[in-house]
């Protein structure tokens, strides 16, 4: 998570109609992961060129100077292609983890979008909730900021070009994270 | 005292389903496992210089692992000797010392007790700092992983590791340069017993066709092969299972090492290019295993993937939850690139979010949690596959089974368990160490197939 609070990338928001086409974006997301529509959700909105990364960071002190090991750790590192695997297992018949079906609900919420240097790129940050829920008693939850660069494709509709979530819990209740975030 | 010969019976191969669940055989292996045994602790490479330090459990200790200014590393409880808070939260760092949040006490880098604040004025001087110190653990490194052990009269690490750690050197000593484990580690809450994937690592190379199949279809290549148990293999030709005095074990794929990855010219390169130096400092037997696929577990609860090279260590949190720790290994010789990519690929296949970790993840939750049915945990778990199709090796010492596809390594896992959880001491165990594979009654396998001339 940025800890810039005057970092330049929040200078400057787009106009109320370009927020709006970003937030429609969002949420038809959203709902595509939700529903199980993951292959719609892979070749109209992501990009080609997309670089999808998850981290949490390890816990050190404030004042660490002198410990200079990385201290993030990456739990999504995907470029198109392993997003594409992804999906594919999700779909095939032999995975039994999804049947019965799990159910879904994301919300996202605090959608703040700004322009940048390049002006088919947009900046957009969100909060998200996901409720996963699986098997009778499986209910599981994830919360994250996200950090998305989206571009606009040459077929003019806007792609997911970068996603990038800092996780804030560091050990994960929630069993895994194989789930679209 | 738990019944041991009920619930594990060697002869036949099978445990209690009650070993999975029951409070008092987890507190039981507390003591007489985790209190006992050499426990994975850091690797050296994650504490280079003096000062640095690591936070991890044994068991459900807290423990702080410090290299010290002498390059030697010790290790400590991390609970403070006046009120038992912790006296450090970070995950990692540098430090000269440890203050506890609570009251102040100040634990040097050794553990000792350097300051206690009003000693003077309030204690009187009563406090004898000398004798408050965080108590020590005994710390000792094989090729660069430290374990650490409560118990003063266990046998050296590496007598602990014995045959096991003869195998490890085929890579983690191999051509010479040794490996290291890429950190920080992933860390996730599964509701699992510790010995379920502990047994999973040590031989369950049974699984991966079955509960693996989606994964092994859309990854592609070789493995492929194996989804759905579809392909007519020669099981016996691919490879071997071997389980040693301690209960480490593991199975061997041959020439698999590197058939999870998807971009693998670098890692297969590599193995290709440092056999020779393998053959020439090991031996050949070692150097046929060196590019296997290796699926592995130090007795009790660490287990890895060499060829995957993903790292896990199965914290118990009770008996019926851990919490799973997850590195990556690489051979410190390997070139950034090779790594990286290395890294990305086991992180994709086993990290929290790996689309073969989640299939395991289900089924170890499932295998422990049935057992809370009262008819459930009367039943017994059988593990009788390969049974008698092992045996003493011309070449492989321990026990090894004929197949990577068999049991031996759960027979070897359980057979230690039941040892250790029966006996008094280390002095009771030691004394079985020319009677331990006596458990394989018939163990004249390889003789016999030899004398078939197969």
């Amino acid at each position: 998570m940025s800890d810039n609070t005057d970092d330049k990338r929040f200078e400057k928001c787009v106009d109320d109609k370009m927020l709006r086409e970003v937030e429609h974006f969002m949420l038809r997301e959203a709902r595509l992961l939700d529903t199980e529509q993951l292959k719609e959700w892979y070749e109209q909105m992501v990009s080609p060129e997309i670089r999808y990364v998850v981290t949490c960071t390890q816990l050190r002190n404030r004042n660490e100077r002198r410990y200079t090991l990385p201290d993030k750790v990456y739990i999504y590192d995907d470029n198109y292609q392993q997003l594409g695997v992804r999906v594919t297992q999700f779909y095939d018949p032999q995975h039994w983890r999804v049947d019965p079906p799990e159910q879904y609900c994301r919300m996202v919420t605090n959608i703040e979008a700004f322009e940048t240097d390049n002006k088919d790129k947009i900046f957009v940050r969100s909060n998200c909730l996901v409720t996963r829920a699986r098997r009778a008693y499986e209910v599981d939850q994830f919360f994250y900021t996200r950090e998305d660069l989206l571009i606009r494709s040459e077929q003019g509709n806007l792609t997911l070009l970068n996603r990038t979530i800092d996780y804030p819990e560091r050990s994960v209740q929630g069993r895994n994270m194989l789930i679209l975030l | 005292m738990n019944d041991m010969d009920q619930l594990v019976d060697i002869e036949n191969s099978t445990q209690s389903k009650k070993i999975f669940l029951d409070q008092d055989i987890y507190e039981q292996e507390q003591e007489r496992i985790f209190g006992r045994c050499w426990l994975f602790l850091a690797h050296e490479s994650l504490i280079p210089k003096a000062g640095d330090f690591m936070t991890t459990t044994m068991g459900e200790d807290p423990v702080i692992v410090v290299r010290q200014k002498d390059g030697s590393t010790k290790a400590f409880i991390n609970s403070c000797t006046h009120r038992g808070n912790k006296v450090c939260s970070a995950e990692s760092g540098n430090a000269r010392s440890f203050v506890c949040n609570y009251h102040g006490w100040v634990f040097g880098s050794d553990g000792s007790l350097i300051d206690v604040p009003l000693n003077e004025r309030c204690y009187h001087g009563t406090i004898d700092k000398s004798t408050h110190g965080l108590p020590g653990i005994r710390v000792e490194s094989y090729r660069g992983f430290l374990f650490g052990c409560f118990d003063q009269d266990a046998p050296p690490l590496d007598e602990f590791l014995g045959d096991f750690g003869w195998y490890l050197d085929t890579w983690m000593v191999g051509a010479g340069g040794g490996v290291e484990l890429i950190g920080p580690a992933m860390k996730s809450i599964l509701n699992c017993n510790w010995k379920v994937p502990a047994e999973n690592f040590v031989g369950d190379a049974y699984h991966v066709g079955w509960t693996h199949a989606a994964a092994l279809e859309v990854l592609g290549g070789e493995l492929a092969g194996l989804a759905g148990n579809q392909a007519d293999m020669p099981y016996d030709d691919l490879g071997l299972q071997f389980t040693t005095r301690f209960g480490h074990g593991f199975g061997v794929i041959r020439h698999a090492a590197a058939s999870i990855h998807v971009k693998r010219e670098g890692y297969d390169k590599f193995l290709r290019d440092t056999l020779p130096a393998v053959a020439e400092n090991l031996g050949q037997a070692r150097a046929d295993l060196y590019d296997g696929h290796w699926n592995c577990t130090t007795f009790p609860n660490c287990s890895f993937l060499y060829g995957t090279n993903t790292f896990k260590v199965w914290h118990p949190r009770g008996p019926g939850q851990i919490e799973v720790w997850t590195y990556t290994i690489v051979h410190k010789d390997m070139d950034e690139e090779t790594k990286k990519e290395i890294v990305k690929q086991a992180i994709r296949s086993f990290g929290t979010a790996g689309t073969l970790e989640s299939d395991d993840g289900d089924n170890m939750t499932n295998c422990t949690h049935t057992n809370q049915g009262r008819m459930t945990r009367k039943g017994r778990m059988d593990a009788t596959m390969g049974i008698r199709h092992e045996g003493h090796h011309p070449v492989y010492p321990g026990i090894v089974g004929s197949s990577f596809i068999g049991e031996t390594s759960y027979r070897g896992f359980y057979r230690f368990y039941k040892e250790a959880m029966s006996a008094e001491s280390w002095g009771d165990i030691r004394a079985q160490d020319n009677h331990w594979d006596e458990a394989w009654k018939d163990n004249g396998f390889w003789e016999a197939k030899a004398g078939k001339g197969e």
